[in-house]
């Protein structure tokens, strides 16, 4: 995962950008790519491996690549017909994903999804079906935001008092029958006192065979969901055979969505 | 028309389009080559006047803010959730259902778009709007609003892959209601007109004064357009046999070029041929009718164009651009809604050029709307940049 502060004042980069950061993206494009956009670079560049043709990618997010849409907005009313073409291909709902299937030479099946706090839940989800239906062996799965100004604009209309924090999480997913995983999707009884606020929770149901110590539950109160997805991955590979953890997710509309994944007895 | 229990049909069908609120004003205009494009006034300096665009009439706005009840905000902002929910409403009175039918409860609500709610969003960023009466702009609230209209409380998102978005929501909804998660899906794509899309296309030098005219030897230009197609998805054991389905959702195949930013790529256009095919069961030779992707772009129709000269040969090949402009990220939903009533109908709606001035060996549809009584397998293609490609197949239930 990569967390960083956004809030810094306009064309400085933000804080807790990791210090290879440039020497693994470099700095080709710069001016036209938002910091969503070259976090995901970074997370799926640093990973090395032996990379395969056909690569699933898959992206959860709520805003995406809003700060480059907006600056191609702004760049066209400044600078008019002189504006390089350039700015376009950076400046789509889905840029990230397509910039990260051209550094990759991932050619599997590719998106880029919004299902607000669900998104973890709903992204797993997209991945595990890609991998399950064989058209790819392996898959990179990534979750979160960068927030402009204007995606902090959007999310604080909804809810001011939830706290957003930029970031990205990154895993490499690979099939096979190691783990296992359930899912639910439902909407919580309107007469529920609703003591989990929008966000999301993860915890290990059984830390499985061998394993002494178990993660302490987590919970994160906030928009981006790279945090929890971070936790949950996290304690899946802290599991024994037979442990299985849960991420559970919650919108502010009430919605919840979860996973269970459960690592193979041996 | 059974394949076992994960067959997938569509019962419903819904579209907002340039031609108008409602499928049959899109089936008509479609049938008729009858073209409403306006040129735009330039919004930002330096851009020359008389480019051409699709707008959604004014009369078909107050028809949909009538059947929606949506209000906007301030002024006509949020047209991706007016336009998505006209049409989802549209379909679900199609297949037979009222919102909030107990069938629809778990519905799986997925919307495709490449630019979400681009006008809310380029008003804040103009400074036109404060975002706190945005209404909102996250490319969320789009499904959300729909699944709200619908009376949905099942998984609910948005998928953006660009110019290719709604053939991968139409994937997404298929995926969910094999495995089981849902009897019913309402699925779709919506794109508002957007300034910072005309912007893009502007620096490309794609767009102009003159039509798309796909597939043809003097094609020059997209045309932009906007508006939302939506299908209403239900397993075969969900049917009542109260309206007999339109078709079978054989396949929504996706993949990417990993290519070129904007530039489409053969062997991953091909490659996308090929997938589609084999998850629907079928060979090339089993295609009665293409929905083109055709953008009237150099780049598109030729590679296309040169896929469809080669491999199908006995296709009907046409392309809607050329009379309702480019959708977006909805093209592929009225590519879709266009397939299903084609199949229905038996026929075959004509591209918007002249026989003679088709550029390659192809059989397309010109002139006037084709019939085909043996019509059985039909594909719609979606493509965009970033190399995005989805295909969808549908079948014929008769």
């Amino acid at each position: 995962m990569c967390a960083v502060d956004q809030e810094q004042p306009p064309g400085e980069p933000p804080t807790g950008v990791p210090e290879d950061f440039h020497l693994v993206v470099g700095t080709a494009g710069d001016q036209f790519r938002d910091w969503f956009t070259r976090l995901c670079l970074y997370l799926v560049l640093q990973d090395e491996y032996e990379r395969e043709s056909g690569e699933t990618v898959i992206i959860g997010t709520e805003y995406g690549n809003f700060g480059a849409m907006a600056g191609l907005q702004r760049t066209a009313a400044a600078k008019g017909r002189l504006m390089s073409a350039q700015y376009f291909p950076n400046a789509l709902t889905s840029s990230a994903s397509a910039f990260v299937n051209l550094a990759i030479g991932a050619t599997g099946r590719n998106m880029t999804l919004n299902a607000a706090q669900l998104t973890p839940v709903v992204t797993l989800w997209q991945m595990l079906v890609a991998l399950g239906k064989g058209s790819s062996s392996t898959g990179h799965l990534l979750i979160g935001d960068v927030y402009s100004p204007e995606a902090l604009g959007d999310a604080r209309r909804e809810d001011a008092g939830l706290p957003c924090a930029s970031g990205v999480t990154h895993a490499r997913l690979s099939t096979g029958d190691d783990y296992s995983a359930s899912f639910d999707f439902w909407q919580e009884d309107t007469s529920s006192t609703g003591s989990f606020p929008a966000g999301g929770r993860a915890w290990v149901v059984a830390r499985g065979e061998g394993v002494v110590e178990t993660a302490e539950p987590k919970e994160h109160l906030g928009r981006n969901g790279a945090f929890i997805t971070a936790e949950f991955l996290r304690m899946l590979q802290g599991l024994g055979p037979g442990g299985s953890a849960v991420v559970e997710c919650r919108a502010t509309s009430g919605k919840r969505a979860s996973v269970t994944v459960t690592k193979r007895s041996s | 028309m059974s394949r076992g229990p994960e067959s997938v049909f569509v019962t419903g069908l819904g579209a907002i389009s340039p031609a108008g609120a409602g499928k049959e004003r899109l089936w008509d205009d479609l049938c008729t080559t009858t073209a409403r494009f306006e040129e735009l006034k330039p919004i930002y300096p330096g851009m020359k006047p008389g480019i051409l665009s699709g707008r959604v009439p004014e009369s078909a706005r107050v028809r949909a803010q009538e059947l929606t009840g949506h209000r906007p905000s301030y002024g006509t902002a949020r047209s991706a959730s007016l336009f998505a929910e006209y049409a989802a409403l549209e379909a679900l009175g199609d297949a037979g259902f009222t919102p909030g039918h107990p069938a629809l409860r778990n519905a799986v609500v997925c919307v495709g778009s490449s630019d979400g709610q681009a006008d809310a969003l380029e008003d804040v960023v103009a400074g036109r709007c404060d975002p706190a009466d945005s209404g909102g702009y996250s490319s969320y609230s789009i499904s959300d609003d729909v699944a709200r209209a619908v009376g949905s409380v099942g998984p609910t998102f948005t998928v953006h892959n660009t110019c290719a978005s709604a053939n991968v929501a139409l994937s997404c909804a298929l995926e969910m209601l094999q495995a089981g998660v849902a009897d019913t899906a309402v699925v779709g794509g919506v794109d508002p007109y957007s300034e910072k899309n005309l912007i893009g296309f502007n620096t490309l030098q794609a767009i102009g004064p003159h039509a798309c005219r796909p597939f043809a030897k003097d094609r020059r230009y997209v045309t932009p357009s906007e508006g939302a197609g939506f299908l209403v998805l239900q397993t075969e054991r969900s049917l009542t046999g109260a309206r007999s389905p339109y078709a079978e959702l054989l396949a929504s195949a996706v993949n990417n070029d990993a290519s070129h930013p904007t530039a489409p790529d053969p062997e991953g256009v091909a490659s996308c041929h090929r997938m589609a095919l084999a998850q629907a069961g079928l060979e090339e030779s089993d295609i009665d009718v293409i929905f083109a992707h055709g953008t009237g772009s150099r780049a598109n129709d030729s590679i296309e164009g040169a896929i469809f000269q080669e491999r199908y040969p006995q296709a009907a090949i046409t392309a809607i651009k050329g009379t309702v402009g480019h959708l977006m990220g909805a093209a592929g939903a009225v590519g879709a809604v266009a397939s299903c009533m084609a199949l229905e109908r038996r026929l075959v709606p004509p591209t918007n050029i002249g026989h003679e001035d088709v550029e390659l060996d192809i059989n397309l549809v010109t002139g006037a709307p084709r019939s085909l009584p043996g019509l059985r397998h039909v594909q719609n293609n979606a493509f965009g940049f970033g190399g995005n490609n989805a295909i969808s197949i549908f079948r014929s239930i008769t």
